[in-house]
């Protein structure tokens, strides 16, 4: 009965095994492949257009792609140029440079593009600790639209000792002091200032003829004026 | 039914062996080397010739969407098998095969059997068919596969899923519980 039974099994899955497939199915099969066949992309019309040795298209495509990374990087090393100090000291801390100006320059050596805590004055060194956020939005791209913005003049530079000293001058003198200063009229007062020495100290003609009979009678004699002599030499 | 090609083109692209990259299969080759082979195994699921040749038309159509990824492919033809034998059972869930097994055996032997003996032959195979369908699924499907002779071992382990050995364990217990289905129904 077992045995039977192994029959009828193989011969079911004998007969499933050799089943034949209906006629014409490999050719409907076809006419359906072909009705639905896409038509080839653009990028398979661009691949089958390319060489077809695979070293070919690599040295191809690595040589397209290294061109337009160097014409991003010409470009945009061409556009965007880096900010100049006197730029980002205005964009980092424009509020306290026009407040302390004098004291900014005062400090000597320390420059306003100065970005370290410990180089900055007093004044930056707030406008910085004051709030992290305006550094921030200082470093942050929006740097770059400022630095296409048109040049601004420099801030003025630190003034002289003799400079300060002219600026309290001129706020304090008198006009006459002030006109004083000028080299024209400096010159007429040395010249007036001159003349009145030389026509209070210069010996008078009379006292010239007299020296010269003095002279004539005593030839080794003292001088009667000794100190109008002196002056006289 | 979409997913289906799709997880069988993941599960052999997964498979596949890091070697020069092949040509990219002629599709028409394709369908004349392996069409007959699916149509059996679609045709061992549904066990109706028009579904069966349907399955084969839509596994085929898969492939043409997928042929860029084909040439990735190693083992085609389990491949294939894969895909029919998903695409089969998804189709077996809208139709009941168990109601024709009667007229797709007197089908399947008219051809080889003089007709007077087709009749009592297609019985038997009938009550065959049904004992097959009451196995679990895995021994099923196992025997099912195991019935085509192209398909080693390994192709139906690899379309299952399984382990060779696991293969052999359910095809054996499959004939075991087969026999004694059988044994019971004759007993009644």
């Amino acid at each position: 009965m077992t045995q039977e039974h192994d029959d009828t099994l193989s011969r079911t899955l004998a007969a499933l095994r050799n089943a034949p497939p209906p006629e014409g199915m490999e050719t409907r099969i076809a006419q359906r492949l072909a009705a639905h066949t896409p038509s080839p992309s653009r990028w398979e019309v661009l691949r089958s257009s390319l060489p077809a040795a695979a070293w070919l298209r690599g040295a191809l495509t690595g040589a397209i792609v290294a061109t337009a990374v160097c014409t991003l990087v010409f470009y945009m090393t061409r556009r965007l140029p880096s900010p100049r100090p006197h730029q980002v000291a205005t964009a980092t801390a424009p509020q306290a440079v026009r407040a302390t100006p004098v004291t900014l320059q005062s400090e000597g050596s320390a420059s306003p593009a100065c970005s370290g805590p410990a180089a900055h004055p007093a004044g930056v060194s707030h406008a910085s600790s004051s709030s992290s956020r305006e550094e921030r939005e200082a470093q942050s791209p929006r740097l770059i639209p400022a630095s296409f913005a048109p040049s601004r003049p420099a801030p003025p530079a630190p003034l002289t000792a003799q400079e300060r000293a002219l600026v309290e001058f001129v706020r304090t003198a008198t006009p006459a002091q002030l006109a004083a200063l000028s080299p024209a009229a400096e010159q007429k007062s040395d010249a007036e200032r001159e003349a009145a020495f030389q026509k209070f100290f210069a010996p008078s003609p009379e006292l010239l003829a007299l020296e010269k009979g003095e002279e004539a009678t005593n030839p080794s004699g003292d001088s009667p004026m000794p100190q109008a002599k002196e002056l006289h030499n | 039914m979409a997913a289906i090609g799709e997880q069988s083109l993941q599960w052999f692209a997964a498979e596949r062996v890091a070697v020069d990259k092949p040509a990219e299969p002629d599709l028409p080759a394709l369908v004349g080397e392996h069409s007959a082979l699916l149509y059996r195994v679609a045709l061992s699921v549904v066990r109706n010739p028009a579904e069966a040749e349907d399955i084969v038309q839509d596994a085929f159509l898969r492939v043409l969407q997928r042929r860029q990824e084909l040439a990735a492919i190693v083992e085609v033809r389990a491949w294939l098998v894969r895909i029919v034998w998903n695409l089969a059972l998804d189709r077996r869930r809208r139709i009941r095969p168990e109601q024709m097994d009667e007229a797709f055996a007197a089908a399947l032997l008219s051809s080889t059997m003089p007709a007077d003996e087709v009749l009592s032959e297609s019985r038997r195979m009938a009550q065959v068919l049904a004992a097959i369908e009451h196995l679990p699924t895995k021994e099923r499907q196992a025997l099912l596969l195991s019935a085509m002779d192209e398909l080693s071992t390994a192709e139906i382990a690899a379309v299952l899923g399984k382990s060779e050995s696991g293969i052999r364990s359910l095809l054996f217990r499959a004939r075991v519980h087969l026999r004694e289905r059988l044994g019971k129904g004759d007993r009644r």
